[in-house]
């Protein structure tokens, strides 16, 4: 399946869900209420099948109030990669999870967790990974303060 | 070549009555190799559960990436696979390349071909001898390290450090190479070549090593994908998938390679892939050096590197697997998101699905096969 085929497919499949082309894989942006089906028909619809996570992440974006939920799947069958974006209320950022569907996001799942305070609905082992689990806070959002960080001095 | 059996899946026994109970493998452990803590749940010498805890050296580098400009960036990578640096910084180079559209000048593609796939050596290397000494067999340790130092020495040459190089830069690579550098690496490259049987006859046809792998920690297809597996844990299922030749980058579309793949997914499997792609990487080496092009060796670039708005997601195979870097910049000098995923992360979250029913003693060998680096599953 070459990207052109990719794109007409995720057209048809998904018509009212936002779709762009980015230089490395196109991105599908949808609500937060078609996330979970678009992700089951993701991963088990076989004209699109993407059985890999390659990972899941999140950004802050402070000054819109938004915390994305970014996903980056890969098919084997297909030889595609594929972008899932779902923008997410920073002041109670949940969603539900999809560790379910590919057991490699329980991990990438509790790293976002970790960092950034997503609550993935539904995850079996929602704990933080890295950090100790009495941290306070959620160290990859752009407001974290630790009165152990330096400023870093500007020459 | 004797012949160990493959080892079946040891049937639980249920005529004696024992109790469950809980045993700390780690974090001071040496076969995990790093600082890593597994909690076992076993009935006897059986396992039935294992929860993997990691973090113990995470050093933040992601937030380090948001406050440091693109070329600062370098070197904090070196210190994630330490083992395969010089990939690593290939990596998150390629990223920044890719998303600024420059142009890496032909000498600096070719010499990264080879430094990249001589650390990739050095690292199989490192394995070969230390799981061969996870499994008792000292020797392994010993000759792998040997034509591993060679492989050291020719990067201490060429930058001055023995594991944090800070080699490959945005644009192309730090330095041309010394005098008499393309003799000293096709000497190394044959020596190894020449060692290869005798590592494979020292391990491989050794029963107790047989015995120990063959058939334990079978891991399928469809398993190593949910799970995101990469690099010679996922080809030793037999699925053949290589970034150098699926979703090429640099120079490797020109180059002639075989991409090995194993059949049943087991420890034996796994190493018999990382041996094979070492004789595939001598030649990558050799293939480079015989075409090395004149010129420069890094693009003219801009002072402050200042990327468009935008993002990317590129991926590179390590000797570890599939190393992706997920830039996000908003047109300024550091990135807003920098995001490095990496193989062995993934590699060790399928350790709970492969360990359970095998004997505490597998578990080792199990671990070894997958051959993690620990700061690089921490970061």
């Amino acid at each position: 399946m070459s990207r052109d085929e990719l794109l007409q497919a995720l057209r048809a499949r998904f018509p009212g869900v936002a779709l762009e082309e980015a230089p490395s894989m196109p991105v599908l942006k949808p609500v937060l209420g078609e996330f979970r089906p678009l992700m089951e028909a993701l991963r088990h619809e076989p004209g699109l099948a993407f059985d890999y996570p390659l990972s899941q992440t999140a950004l802050d974006q402070m000054e819109k109030g938004l915390i994305v939920s970014v996903y980056h799947l890969f098919s084997s069958a297909h030889r595609q990669s594929l972008c899932v974006k779902v923008d997410l209320d920073r002041a109670h950022p949940s969603i539900p999870t999809v560790s379910d569907l590919w057991r490699g996001c329980e991990w990438f799942e509790r790293e976002t967790f970790d960092f950034f305070g997503v609550a993935f609905e539904g995850h079996p082992d929602l704990r933080r990974i890295m950090l100790t689990d009495d941290w306070v806070g959620w160290p990859l959002r752009k407001d974290y303060q630790d009165p152990r960080m330096v400023p870093r001095p500007v020459f | 070549m004797p012949q160990a059996s493959p080892n079946p899946k040891p049937a639980p026994d249920t005529t004696l009555k024992t109790d469950e109970y809980l045993i700390n493998m780690g974090p001071q452990h040496p076969s995990t190799h790093g600082v890593l803590r597994l909690v076992l749940r076993l009935d006897g010498e059986t396992v039935l559960e294992v929860v993997p805890h990691v973090g113990y050296i995470h050093r933040s580098m992601e937030k380090m990436a948001e406050n440091d400009s693109y070329p600062q960036i370098i070197h904090l990578t070196d210190r994630q696979d330490y083992l395969s640096a010089m990939l690593c910084n290939w990596a998150f180079c390629l990223a920044v390349e890719r998303l600024m559209g420059i142009q890496v000048p032909p000498r600096a593609e070719a010499l990264r071909v080879i430094v990249g796939e001589l650390n990739r050596v050095a690292s199989h290397l490192l394995w070969y001898g230390a799981y061969g000494m996870d499994l008792g067999a000292v020797t392994a340790f010993f000759w792998g390290f040997r034509e591993r130092e060679e492989i050291i020495d020719i990067f201490e040459e060429l930058c001055g450090q023995r594991l944090t190089y800070n080699y490959v830069r945005i644009g192309g690579v730090a330095e041309d190479i010394p005098k008499g550098f393309a003799e000293r690496v096709r000497e190394v490259v044959s020596r190894v070549r020449a060692k290869m049987p005798e590592y494979h006859g020292l391990l491989a046809e050794n029963v107790i090593f047989q015995q120990r792998t063959r058939g334990i920690g079978k891991l399928d297809t469809a398993t190593a994908l949910s799970y995101g597996c990469s690099g010679p844990v996922l080809r030793s299922t037999g699925f053949r998938y290589d970034l150098r030749k699926d979703e090429p980058y640099g120079i490797y579309p020109s180059l002639k390679f075989e991409v090995p793949v194993g059949s049943t997914g087991d420890c034996w499997d796994r190493y018999l892939v990382r041996m094979a792609e070492m004789r595939e990487s001598l030649g990558l080496v050799e293939q480079a050096l015989g075409a090395l092009p004149e010129g420069p060796v890094l693009a003219k670039l801009p002072r402050v590197l200042k990327p468009p708005a935008g993002e990317v997601y590129s991926r590179l195979e390590t000797a570890r697997g599939d190393m992706g870097v997920y830039l996000v910049s908003d047109g300024g000098p550091k990135p807003l998101r920098c995001k490095f995923r990496s193989a062995c992360f993934s590699n060790l979250s399928v350790l709970p699905a492969l360990a359970p029913g095998w004997k505490v003693a597998d578990v080792i060998s199990i671990l070894g096969s997958l051959d993690l680096v620990i700061p690089d599953v921490d970061r």
